[in-house]
């Protein structure tokens, strides 16, 4: 029993600092906005810093078919937002599809749309 | 045997079994969060620490007794998917004209495992095993009055939790339902053994009896609706809302037995941060076997996992990896 409450402590002691879930905080363009020209890029930022190798962000039209982007990156000093270049798309309603890995590797995804008007 | 109480049922023994075994838990983009009068579906490395409630007891028109209880949770993930938790408590009875009733809970134990998720449609379902070990808390007529039995008993239970993502409409792809059923299996039967000379009324051994019981959330997820739906701008505080409502129910499927079906509703919010979350429900009687007054409970839950990523937050397969 003391064994065990040495080995608890032991590794509470050696703990990181905490780290969390990765949600989606904010995204651009928005989450189910309707903008009328394709940015340059497509950005989420991210409750948490992200892995970028681990990380994924893909787009998709209404057809299911894939958009070409670009590898996704983090900005310097800046780990929770992760971005991918973004083509001129024509005027439709797309799907972002993102899994990430936050710093202390735990897994989350999810997705959203945004529509491009013109 | 003592009058049922309602507030043991929170706590998890023989009378309204609802186990506070809380986590939170991903099926795809929907997170359960913590239910306090219900377990969820989820096997993590979570603590609630402490709950606190109160609930006024079933009255007849007399003067109102009131069950207050700080109770805790440890749950630990043994591998990815199957886990234990550890739960128990203290209580006090305010009693009219008499002297205020306290002591421990008995302890329970849950060992859950969780073989399915489906993340695409956002549903997860785990099976577990629920034990309470009589006479580890207080026993005797203190620990009768408290609601503890005298006698052990083991619960199969089923638990699942589906999101709304599925849903063609929007703003109703934030709900989620959790929910559970479980069938309490006594040690001891519960049985007649004579009568009292003085009353007339039967006496009983020390057992208890068998029962059904389980219960539903239905939560709405804010962090859902601006993450997968639409954003609306609102404040990152209020991003972490999420409203829910929780229903408790049990009834008896033995005779003899010294209960009768109760429901309890819960109306809340709760608050999820980083490394904890914090929730707050009223404790609505659904009929007057369950109580004439309305209570309240609350619960600081902390997320292992979050806090100690590379320690006690994994599983203990995992520990020397």
């Amino acid at each position: 029993m003391r064994r065990g409450a040495l080995i608890v402590l032991a590794m509470l002691a050696q703990a990181s600092p905490a780290f969390a879930h990765a949600f989606l905080e904010r995204a651009s363009p928005p989450v189910g906005s309707e903008i009328a020209a394709t940015p340059p890029e497509l950005s989420i930022t991210f409750t948490e810093g992200v892995e970028p190798l681990f990380s994924t962000i893909e787009v998709h039209g209404a057809s299911g078919a894939a958009v070409s982007t670009g590898t996704p990156h983090v900005a310097p000093g800046n780990n929770r937002r992760l971005t991918v270049e973004l083509p001129k798309l024509p005027p439709g309603t797309y799907t972002v599809i993102w899994h990430v890995t936050s710093v202390d590797t735990h897994k989350t995804e999810g997705n959203y749309q945004f529509t491009i008007t013109h | 045997m003592p009058r049922p109480t309602l507030l043991a049922a929170l706590a998890g023994a023989s009378l309204l079994p609802i186990q506070p075994v809380f986590a939170h838990g991903f099926a795809g983009p929907h997170m359960f969060v913590s239910t306090l009068i219900i377990d969820d579906p989820n096997v993590a490395d979570e603590a609630s620490l402490p709950t606190f409630s109160v609930l006024p007891q079933p009255n007849n028109g007399g003067p109102v007794s009131d069950l207050y209880a700080a109770e805790f949770e440890f749950d630990k993930r043994i591998t990815e998917n199957f886990g234990f938790a550890i739960n128990g408590g203290y209580r006090w009875l305010t009693q009219p004209d008499t002297k205020t009733a306290n002591g421990w809970e008995n302890f329970s134990g849950t060992l859950k495992y969780k073989p399915y998720v489906n993340a695409e449609h956002e549903f997860m379902m785990s099976v577990g095993v629920v034990r309470n070990f009589a006479r580890t808390g207080a026993n005797g007529s203190n620990g009768g009055t408290l609601g503890n039995d005298d006698s052990s008993s083991t619960a199969p239970t089923f638990y699942f939790g589906k999101g709304f993502g599925d849903l063609p409409i929007g703003w109703a792809r934030a709900f989620a339902i959790t929910g559970e059923l479980r069938y309490q299996i006594a040690d001891t039967k519960l049985k007649v053994i004579g009568t009292d000379p003085d009353s007339g009324n039967p006496l009983f051994n020390n057992g208890t009896w068998n029962q059904w019981s389980g219960g539903l959330s239905l939560q709405y997820s804010i962090r859902y609706l601006q993450s997968q739906v639409k954003d609306f701008g609102l404040p990152e505080w209020v991003n972490r809302l999420t409203p829910l409502v929780e229903v408790a129910w049990s009834s008896p499927a033995s005779r003899p037995n010294q209960s009768s079906t109760q429901y309890l509703i819960a109306p809340g919010i709760a608050y999820t941060a980083e490394t904890y979350a914090v929730t707050v429900e009223a404790l609505i009687p659904g009929n007057k076997q369950t109580g004439s007054h309305v209570g309240v409970i609350a619960q600081f839950h902390l997320y292992f996992d979050d806090l100690f990523p590379t320690s006690l937050g994994k599983p203990i397969v995992n520990w020397w990896n």
